[in-house]
């Protein structure tokens, strides 16, 4: 099943970027106020050992050092075994608050992890103005697993690029902030915003160019099968009895000969990107999944394509996926860009 | 944003660890007793207070005027203090404790604990450069331990609180965590320890800190000494010389003479060493300096550590012929007397291989006395003089028709010498009171000596042989220095007090050189030892105590890392089965003066070994508290399934408590609910409030009571 929202990139780095990861620390640390104070301290101290020859200074300082150790060796245990995966929402809507959870486990045998902050990060064109959002873990133990969630909310529709998470610690003593970065590439589309449609058109009975005369709805369509339920089918699609089995929600696959089929618009060419063009695919957007979720069945047309009419959630994926991505088009010519991806 | 500083305050108390590392860092201070008296109160008043106050402070605690008002006060007293003049140091010992004491009163919210940890730290440095006391290590080891718990709490609370999740600290503050802590701390000690030895040494130093008086030095060894100096310090049995032999046979406790100056001029009153310049002996005592050679090996090698005396002396046995140690400037006065330069008030560490003098009575009959031919130049004689081992001071001629009627007959000068020593030890009697003189009577202290009672301690013993020595033209001087000694079988060492200060003599031959005599009646300390008592033997065991920090971590300077690594390289030898002519080779040729003893093995096989059963009792104790409690809760099922209670596959532990809560007596019924609250406590939160064991003892003995009165759910 391809998933665009999720695929990896594949494509092999170029050697300059391999080479910079290559030679890149496993771990940054930076000292914190305190840790420079310490490292002052210890300076201090080692210069006057050195210089009076006061063994009781050299022991001091002996200790000071093995702190600092034994600082490096327990955050590196908070670290070491930590392994980070992102769970992003089947649908990302531009605008909207969308909960990312990330889950956060611990594989080392023994020791625990505290005082965790997770950072996830994104490749962005523009300068970020906000720090990027974060989790925090005070204690995974051994072999545990957490989940912890953060809210997302994407400014526009596209793609999204999350990089990497950076994971770090200030345990045990905070000197030093300690962090590892733990490459997550995943790619999710935003779909456009939605807004609340007002009054839905009553389609039934409107004959139109292909469009077909709209039984009552949710009368005379066969079952041709059953699937996974997925946010926007209507309920009464759900097959409970089957669901009850699988323990898990089922809903009908119908063949809609009977349902009204609709074809929304969207001028694409002679429209300028911007504000207005991004308001008009929201609007169509929202239309579309108002449509669908009243079991209509739904085309859309560009100056440049058509997309064929069709229900339930493959097809709003599928609609949603391409509002996702369309750009206004050259007058006269077809608009390049990203093919229409598959829904789930 | 790599969170390099704290942005939320922690309201909560501090741990309890936090008052233990300032009361550690405190006591440090407190050993150097440097730290005034009101002070000192002043500070343990602040600990307690704040202590007692911790969970409520008063409202003063937390008002920025009144602690502001209370870092003037401290300003006040340390400038207080500084202006009394005395080290600047000791007015910052002042000002880190009192600003301790303040620190640990603020009960607002704190974005660091760091503070609070470096004036702890500073006061320890402080403490470092004060004193070298042997608690200082263990009371270093507790600042290590309290450190790293005080700022771990803080550290995770203070991340909880940022990430807006106050409550959840606690939750990670667990007895494991306290746990890993200590070992991790016992690790880092260890750590420590190797960082130490390998820590590079740079002996000189470019500025040397003041010092404070840290002990009175031991007098009655300066270049010079009036009669009765050194039996006025015999009643004093503070330990002047802690003397390990290295290689050799050491002498036994009667014929163990331990040489410090010799003198040659007397005045009837005070012996002093004519003149008394001295010359810088060239070469490095760090290294290693070759004295000179008596044409005969060295046989013997100690380890000396010398507290500090006044003059800066050095001992040894006999003929010193090689010394290495801690010693800045080596000087030798014109009787080869040996000074550490400067070091008066300094514990000075050395090793030194020794010529012990086995001249036979035969042998010496067939030498001659005559004076040292090196010192016959060395004063400018005027006219009709002597030589300066035969000086007498102005004495009636009794003295000498004394001498010459106890030598007759003698024909040879050792001979002579023997009669004159024979004739003290059989007619005199030990005494550390001084002959009491008459005013007026003409006499000097040694006359009436020699003429009245003849009883007196070893100085005017010795001064009587070389008086009379030096009167049938023997060449003889005054030796002070120290003799016997109490053997620590503890620490393998003898130690030394200013009780076994000695006098004695020397004697002069053309070939056997200064010969030693000793005139004095043995006392009752030389006397056999009783059976050692249980006091004394913790004394013992503190004296090996302090002897073992004293030689291996205070002293520990760069010929004993030098030595530590070549030890260590050469265990790393043999251990990779590198055994051989090389390695054995490298063994025969190391240097007796300077061999390295295996004194570190058994303290780090100690620490080892209690860090071993730390581990192995920790990893017993989390294997048996993790399998015991669902074992117990195994066996509660089991004996519950033979009432016809069984919990079904799908049935939660709790659910299934609650179930048989109806079916079973009341007894027994909270003995399985409890259970089944440790059983979960630990699945879940590691943590267990009741005794699962008892609780099964009550569960059986409560299904037991009750026969058959139970029913299948």
């Amino acid at each position: 099943m391809d998933r665009p929202r999720n695929s990896r990139s594949r494509a092999r780095p170029a050697l300059s970027a391999r080479l910079a990861h290559w030679l890149r620390p496993p771990r940054a640390l930076r000292p914190t106020r305190a840790g420079w104070l310490f490292f002052a301290i210890t300076l201090g101290v080692g210069f006057a050992a050195l210089n009076t020859g006061n063994n009781l200074m050299y022991l001091v300082l002996s200790l000071m050092l093995g702190f600092l150790l034994l600082s490096g060796v327990l955050s590196e245990s908070s670290l070491r075994g930590i392994r980070v995966r992102r769970r992003l929402p089947r649908e990302l809507y531009a605008g909207a608050e969308n909960a990312i959870v990330l889950e956060i486990s611990n594989q080392l045998r023994r020791a625990s992890a505290f005082a965790l902050v997770v950072e996830d990060r994104r490749a962005t064109r523009e300068p970020q103005t906000s720090p990027p959002p974060r989790a925090f873990a005070l204690r995974v133990a051994a072999g545990e697993t957490l989940y912890r969630s953060y809210g997302f909310r994407p400014a526009r529709r596209g793609y999204v690029q999350f990089e990497e998470f950076r994971v770090f610690t200030r345990f045990p003593f905070g000197l030093f902030s300690k962090s590892v970065t733990l490459p997550a590439h995943q790619r999710a589309l935003v779909y456009p915003a939605l807004a609340p449609v007002g009054r839905m058109r009553d389609f039934s009975g409107v004959r139109d160019a292909g469009e077909r005369v709209a039984a009552p709805a949710g009368g005379g369509a066969d079952a041709v099968g059953l699937r996974d339920y997925a946010p926007g089918d209507p309920l009464r699609r759900i097959h409970w009895r089957a669901s009850l089995r699988r323990r898990a929600l089922l809903v009908r696959e119908v063949e809609s000969e009977y349902e009204a089929e609709v074809e929304v618009q969207l001028r694409t060419r002679g429209v300028e990107p911007g504000e207005r063009f991004e308001r008009s695919i929201g609007r169509v957007a929202s239309e579309i999944a108002a449509l669908l979720d009243a079991g209509s069945r739904v085309a859309l047309r560009t100056d440049d394509e058509r997309i064929d009419a069709g229900a339930g959630a493959r097809q709003r994926a599928r609609l949603l996926s391409y509002l996702a991505l369309v750009e206004p088009s050259a007058p006269g010519g077809s608009a390049p860009g990203d093919p229409v991806p598959e829904p789930a | 944003m790599s969170r390099r500083a704290f942005r939320i305050g922690v309201e909560e108390p501090r741990p309890a660890s936090a008052w233990t590392l300032v009361a550690v860092a405190s006591a440090t201070l407190w050993l150097t007793r440097q730290l005034a008296p009101w002070a000192i109160a002043i500070q343990l008043a602040a600990i307690a207070l704040s202590y007692w106050r911790r969970r409520e402070p008063f409202a003063w605690q937390s008002n920025a005027i009144a602690l502001n008002l209370g870092m003037l006060g401290v300003s006040g007293a340390t400038i207080h203090v500084a202006l009394q003049g005395g080290p600047a140091t000791l007015g910052l010992a002042h000002f880190s404790a009192l600003a301790q004491g303040l620190q640990l009163l603020d009960a607002r919210p704190r974005r660091t604990e760091f503070l609070l940890v470096a004036l702890a730290l500073f006061q320890v440095v402080l403490a470092s450069n004060l004193t070298d006391s042997v608690f200082f290590t263990p009371l270093l080891l507790a600042f290590l331990f309290a450190a790293a718990w005080t700022l771990m709490v803080h550290t995770l609370r203070a991340d909880a609180a940022e990430a807006g999740e106050r409550r959840s600290a606690n939750l990670a503050l667990t007895p494991s965590l306290f746990r890993v802590t200590l070992l991790a701390s016992s690790a880092s000690a260890v750590i420590a320890l190797a960082l130490f030895v390998l820590l590079p040494r740079l002996h000189s130093s470019v500025v040397q800190a003041p010092s404070l008086g840290r002990v009175f030095a031991t007098s009655g060894f300066s270049d010079r000494v009036s009669l009765g100096d050194i039996g006025r310090i015999r009643s004093d049995p503070t330990v002047v010389l802690r003397v390990e032999t290295l290689e050799g046979e050491a002498p036994a406790a009667r014929d163990a003479y331990w040489r410090g100056l010799a003198f040659d001029h007397f005045d009837g009153e005070t012996w002093s060493v004519t003149p008394p310049t001295r010359t810088r002996v060239p070469g490095s005592a760090e290294i290693g300096i070759w004295l000179r050679s008596s044409g005969r090996p060295s046989n013997l090698v100690q380890r000396i550590l010398r507290e500090p005396v006044q003059g800066s002396a050095l001992f040894g046995v006999d003929v010193v012929q090689e010394l290495q140690g801690s010693v800045h400037r080596l000087e030798r006065d014109v009787n080869g007397g040996l000074y550490a330069a400067g070091q008066t008030g300094d514990r000075v560490r050395y090793r030194i291989a020794s010529r012990r003098s086995d001249w036979t009575d035969a042998e010496l009959r067939a030498d001659a006395a005559v004076p040292p031919k090196h010192n016959r130049g060395a004063i400018p004689r005027a006219r009709g003089a002597v030589n300066r081992y035969l000086q007498l001071p102005e004495l009636s001629d009794a003295v000498t028709a004394l001498a010459r009627e106890i030598t007759d007959g003698a024909e040879t000068d050792a001979d002579r010498v023997r009669a004159l020593e024979q004739y003290l030890l059989a007619n005199g009697r030990y005494s550390d009171a001084p002959p009491t003189v008459e005013p007026g009577a003409g006499r000097s202290p040694l006359e009436a000596f020699l003429f009245d009672a003849m009883e007196a301690h070893c100085e005017y013993y010795a001064s009587a042989l070389v008086v009379l020595a030096r009167s049938v033209g023997i060449p003889a001087r005054l030796v002070n220095g120290f003799a016997g000694g109490r053997e620590n079988e503890l620490g393998g060492f003898v130690e030394l007090a200013r009780s076994h200060a000695h006098a004695w003599v020397e004697v002069h031959y053309e070939r056997a050189g200064w010969v030693r005599y000793d005139a004095t009646p043995p006392d009752l300390r030389l006397r056999a030892e009783e059976a050692i008592a249980f006091d004394e033997r913790i004394r013992q065991l503190a004296s090996a105590m302090e002897h073992w920090w004293f030689q291996r971590v205070v002293g520990f300077d760069r010929a004993d890392q030098m030595l530590a690594l070549r030890r260590g390289l050469l265990a790393w030898r043999e251990l990779a089965g590198a055994r051989g002519a090389s390695a054995g080779a490298a063994r025969g040729e190391s240097p007796n003066l300077f061999a390295f003893d295996a004194g570190w093995r058994g303290p780090v096989l100690a620490t080892g070994g209690v860090v071993a059963l730390a581990l192995l009792l920790w990893r017993v104790r989390a294997v048996s508290s993790r399998s015991a409690l669902p074992r117990y809760y195994a066996r509660a099922l089991r004996a519950l399934a033979r009432r016809g209670l069984v919990r079904q596959p799908a049935q939660g532990a709790r659910d299934f408590a609650r179930a048989t809560r109806e079916a079973l007596p009341e007894r027994a019924a909270s003995a399985f609910a409890s259970l089944t609250e440790s059983y979960l406590g630990e699945r879940f939160g590691n943590r267990s409030a009741t005794d699962p064991e008892s609780d099964l003892r009550a569960l059986r003995r409560a299904l037991r009571r009750s026969g058959g009165r139970s029913r299948i759910i």
